[in-house]
């Protein structure tokens, strides 16, 4: 996804602008709002720039951005969670209008749990391991493969028994 | 790519077919988010306000943490009350601003994160240098007291508000947790600590252990104040090594009224363990915490 960060202060701005449309799907399909998702990469990269000097040094800084748009993610949800049981209810974003699979696949995606839902777009929209993303999400990969069983399951019921096939044009 | 929709030819459909639809879906999905703006510039805006915010907090986190060494110093290691550790409340738990850490340290542990009170300090002001080091120090602590404690403590995390302070359990209930370990105050500078005495209508039950290694130990267990028939109960472990004073205090979660699930004995195993020692050892030779400079137990 990114290329190593390269040394330097204007480092961020190349590697920013090298994974922010990847970042912003990723956070797209966590949200299934553009907005949202518009909010979320930008909190992620201010975050990275704002810790810059420790994020160009990591081994990894694709996993790094990942890590912060995930997590950043997850802290969002489980404070929309508290407001929800403390204050008014809010309203789940609306999916984007747009073809129909897109449209299901959102509105099957945002009922899922915050945390199964990040588990899904991890494992098979980011292709990671099972053990990234449970050391990513804090939890057992027992607990990512079953979560994502039965998650697979739900969207798989709701996309109903339509089968995929794909082409490259 | 373009994706097609079809009627199944029949079958039910296995694991193996699943991920690919959902797989091929997502990537239908994202390839249809709207267009974003360059989100570089108003990135780089707020990322430099929040490293201004960082760094104008600096210098009066300084006075602050020399504040809150006296203030911790004072705090009442026994006592009819419940342990003084601060839990994170859920709603300081929002972590809005964490620093992100080297997710290929495969003892990443995310902090928790507890709003400082007016004029207290927390590690976040600490000077980046010395944040790192206590980052680091707290993570591999955490790790060292996940392996060491009853299961039902883990995860351990960090909290940011303090090196000495952690908090167990996975998302309930929350079990507070200090590690301290300070620099002895200046011989002549401490009064000797009051006698063992256990307090049964108090619910503080003191004892003192000579461990094989030879350290005397001291175990308070106190419960707080009884609330629907329950209190919760926590154990303070304090000893000294070298150049300084150790404690290990684990505290109840007094809104779930749970107590501390961990017996007095198994957190004296805790503090044998070579792993443990090793923490303390080196939290010694390197110090993380401010000198102890009141009076203990006065």
């Amino acid at each position: 996804m990114f290329r190593r960060a390269s040394r330097g202060t204007d480092g961020f701005e190349e590697f920013a602008r090298a994974g922010q449309r990847r970042l912003y799907r990723t956070a797209y399909l966590l949200c299934g709002d553009a907005d949202a998702a518009r909010d979320l990469t930008q909190t992620t990269l201010a975050k990275l720039f704002q810790h810059w000097h420790r994020v160009r040094a990591a081994d990894h800084p694709d996993a790094y951005a990942r890590t912060v748009l995930t997590r950043t993610y997850m802290a969002e949800r489980r404070r929309r969670l508290r407001d929800l049981l403390a204050h008014t209810p809010i309203a789940a974003p609306a999916p984007e209008v747009g073809p129909e699979l897109t449209v299901t696949l959102l509105a099957a995606l945002a009922e899922l749990p915050p945390r199964a839902r990040a588990m899904v777009v991890l494992r098979y929209w980011e292709d990671l391991s099972v053990e990234t993303v449970a050391e990513l999400l804090r939890c057992s990969p027992s607990t990512v493969k079953s979560q994502c069983s039965r998650s697979l399951a739900t969207l798989r019921t709701r996309l109903g028994d339509a089968r995929l096939y794909t082409t490259r044009s | 790519m373009h994706v097609f929709t079809d009627t199944p030819p029949g079958g039910e459909p296995g694991r193996d077919d699943r991920e690919p639809l959902i797989r091929a879906a997502m990537e239908r999905a994202a390839e249809d988010a709207p267009p974003p703006p360059d989100l570089v510039p108003v990135a780089l805006v707020r990322g430099r306000r929040r490293r201004a915010r960082s760094r104008a907090a600096i210098g009066a986190g300084v006075a602050a943490v020399a504040a809150l060494g006296v203030l911790g110093a004072t705090l009442p290691m026994w006592g009819g009350g419940a342990e003084p550790v601060r839990r994170a409340s859920a709603a300081s738990q929002i972590t809005p601003d964490p620093a992100p850490l080297d997710t290929s340290d495969p003892w990443l542990r995310f902090p928790v994160h507890i709003e400082p009170s007016p004029g207290e300090s927390s590690m976040a002001d600490l000077p980046e240098d010395e944040l790192s080091r206590q980052r680091v120090f707290q993570n591999e602590a955490a790790a060292v007291l996940e392996g060491l404690l009853p299961k039902a403590f883990a995860p351990i995390r960090p909290v940011d508000l303090d090196v000495s302070l952690y908090q167990g359990g996975p998302d309930g209930p929350d079990y507070p947790i200090t590690f301290s370990v300070r620099p002895k105050a200046a011989p002549g500078a401490a009064h000797a600590d009051p006698p063992c005495t256990s307090v049964l209508e108090k619910h503080l039950r003191c004892r003192e252990a000579t461990l094989p290694n030879g350290i005397t130990v001291r175990s308070v267990t106190a419960s707080g104040d009884e609330k629907e028939g329950k209190t919760v109960t926590g154990t303070t472990l304090t000893f000294e090594r070298r150049h300084s004073s150790v404690r290990l205090s684990v505290g109840g979660d007094d809104e779930a009224m749970v107590s501390a699930p961990v017996t007095t004995d198994q957190l004296l195993a805790v503090v044998q363990d070579a792993a443990f020692l090793e923490l303390v050892d080196y939290a010694d030779a390197h110090p993380m915490e401010p000198k102890e400079h009141a009076v203990r137990g006065g």
